[in-house]
C-alpha cells in the first residue's frame, strides 16, 4: 500500500535519519516498498514505477525538493502523498502539521486526508511550497494580478502555492543616509515590502530572471502562475484537520 | 460579490511605497497602502492609507484611516479617521467620523441613516432623563 521514496542522502546525519525512518515504519506496521533516489534513478522514474505498481500512497521521505517533485507528478490523480520530513522547511511541515519524523510516520498510519492547493507555472509546472525570483540588483517588475496591474522596483518576489505574493524592494535601503540611520539605531517601519493575493499572476521583469523552486530553476521570467485549487490529496496530522 | 469574483483569502494586502498600481484592489482582509493606486480599493475589514500614499478612486471598507491623499469617494461603514497629514478630495460617508486638526477635506459628508437615527435616540433619551430629574430650588 505504501511506496516510500527516500531522498538521496546528502551526508551521514541525513543517512542516519533515513535509517531511523525505516525502523519507525516497520515498528508501526506500515512498512512498504522502499526505493531511493540516485544518479541512476530519478524521482520521476521512481514515481512512475510506483504508479505502475498501483500503490495507493506515495510517501516522500526527505526535504522540500523531493516533496515538490513528487507532488508535481501525482497532482490531480487518485494517488495520495504522504510526507516524512527530513531537513524540510516550515512550508512543508506546516502543510502536514508536524516537523517530527515519528509523528509524521504515525500520521501515515492514521491516514487523515486533506486536499491541498498547488501553484501552477504555466503551462505545466507545479509546486507545493513557493516559487522565488531573485534579482542580483534592484530591477523593475511588472505584475498583472486578478483585477490590477502594477509596476515596482524589486529585489525578490516570492509566490506561495496559495498564491500569496511578497515583493521585497530594498532600493531605498542601499543609500548612504539609510545605512547611516541604521548605524545610529533608526528602526523605521519597512514601507517598501508589498503583499498581495491573487488567483493568477503574470510576472515580467526588466531583465529575464530564473524562477526557483526549492533550489531548482524551473522557469524564467516572463511567466504566468495560477492557483490550482484542491489539486493534491495528502496525509496530514490529526491536529491539522 | 459573486463567488467567482471573490478575492482569494490571504494574510492581507500591503502596497509598498514604490508601487504604482492601476485597477481594482480587493481583499477580504486589511489593506495598507504606502504607494500609488489609480482605481478602486475595497476591503471587508480595514484600510489604512499611509502618509505619502495616494489613491485616485473610490475607497470602501468597514474602517478607513487616511494619512495620505485620496481623490475619490470614501465609504467607511463603521468609522473614518482623517489624520493630520490627510488630504481628501471627494465625498465621504460613514457612521463615525474623526477629522484631526491639520487634515484637509474638500467634499460632501453624509452620515449614515443608522448613525443619525442612533444619535437622535440618544438625544431623546437624554432629554427624557433630564426632564425626569427633580428640579430643586434653594432659598
Amino acid at each position: 500500500m505504501y511506496y516510500y521514496i527516500f531522498e538521496q542522502a546528502k551526508n551521514n546525519s541525513f543517512s542516519r535519519k533515513l535509517e531511523a525512518v525505516k525502523n519507525i515504519v516497520i515498528s508501526l506496521g506500515i512498512a512498504g516498498e522502499t526505493v531511493q533516489v540516485s544518479p541512476a534513478r530519478t524521482v520521476t522514474e521512481l514515481v512512475n514505477m510506483g504508479i505502475a505498481k498501483e500503490y495507493s500512497t506515495i510517501v516522500a521521505v526527505g526535504s522540500d525538493r523531493l516533496v515538490n517533485q513528487i507532488a508535481s507528478i501525482i497532482h490531480e490523480t487518485n494517488f495520495v502523498l504522504g510526507i516524512i520530513p527530513i531537513d524540510a522547511s516550515e512550508k512543508v511541515t506546516n502543510i502536514i502539521g508536524t516537523a517530527d519524523m515519528r509523528e509524521a510516520c504515525e500520521n501515515l498510519k492514521h491516514r487523515k486526508l486533506d486536499i491541498v492547493d498547488l501553484g501552477m507555472i504555466e503551462p505545466s509546472k507545479y509546486f507545493i511550497t513557493e516559487a522565488i525570483i531573485n534579482a542580483p540588483k534592484t530591477l523593475q517588475a511588472y505584475l498583472e494580478l486578478d483585477e490590477a496591474e502594477l509596476e515596482t522596483p524589486f529585489n525578490s518576489i516570492s509566490i506561495s502555492s496559495k498564491m500569496h505574493i511578497i515583493i521585497n524592494d530594498h532600493s531605498k535601503n542601499q543609500g548612504f543616509f539609510y545605512k547611516l540611520g541604521k548605524l545610529l539605531g533608526n528602526s523605521s517601519e519597512n514601507v517598501y515590502t508589498s503583499c498581495f493575493s491573487s488567483k493568477k499572476i503574470r510576472v515580467e521583469t526588466s531583465d529575464p530572471l530564473p524562477v526557483i523552486v526549492d533550489g531548482e530553476i524551473i522557469a524564467k521570467t516572463p511567466l504566468a502562475i495560477r492557483l490550482k485549487p484542491k489539486a493534491l490529496k495528502i496525509i496530514v496530522g490529526r491536529a491539522r484537520i | 460579490m459573486s463567488e467567482k469574483n471573490k478575492p482569494l483569502p490571504g494574510p492581507g494586502t500591503i502596497v509598498g511605497a514604490n508601487v504604482k498600481l492601476t485597477g481594482a484592489l480587493k481583499d477580504i482582509n486589511d489593506i495598507t497602502v504606502h504607494g500609488q493606486i489609480d482605481g478602486e480599493v475595497t476591503s471587508d475589514k480595514n484600510i489604512l492609507v499611509a502618509e505619502n500614499a495616494s489613491i485616485k478612486g473610490p475607497v470602501s471598507a468597514q474602517t478607513i484611516t487616511v494619512a495620505g491623499k485620496v481623490n475619490g469617494t470614501i465609504n467607511a461603514v463603521q468609522k473614518l479617521e482623517l489624520l493630520p497629514q490627510a488630504k481628501v478630495d471627494g465625498s465621504i460617508s460613514t457612521r463615525d467620523l474623526i477629522i484631526r486638526s491639520g487634515a484637509i477635506f474638500n467634499g460632501k459628508c453624509q452620515m449614515s441613516k443608522e448613525a443619525v437615527q442612533e444619535k437622535a435616540e440618544i438625544t431623546s433619551k437624554e432629554k427624557i432623563k433630564e426632564s425626569q430629574e427633580p428640579n430643586y430650588e434653594l432659598e
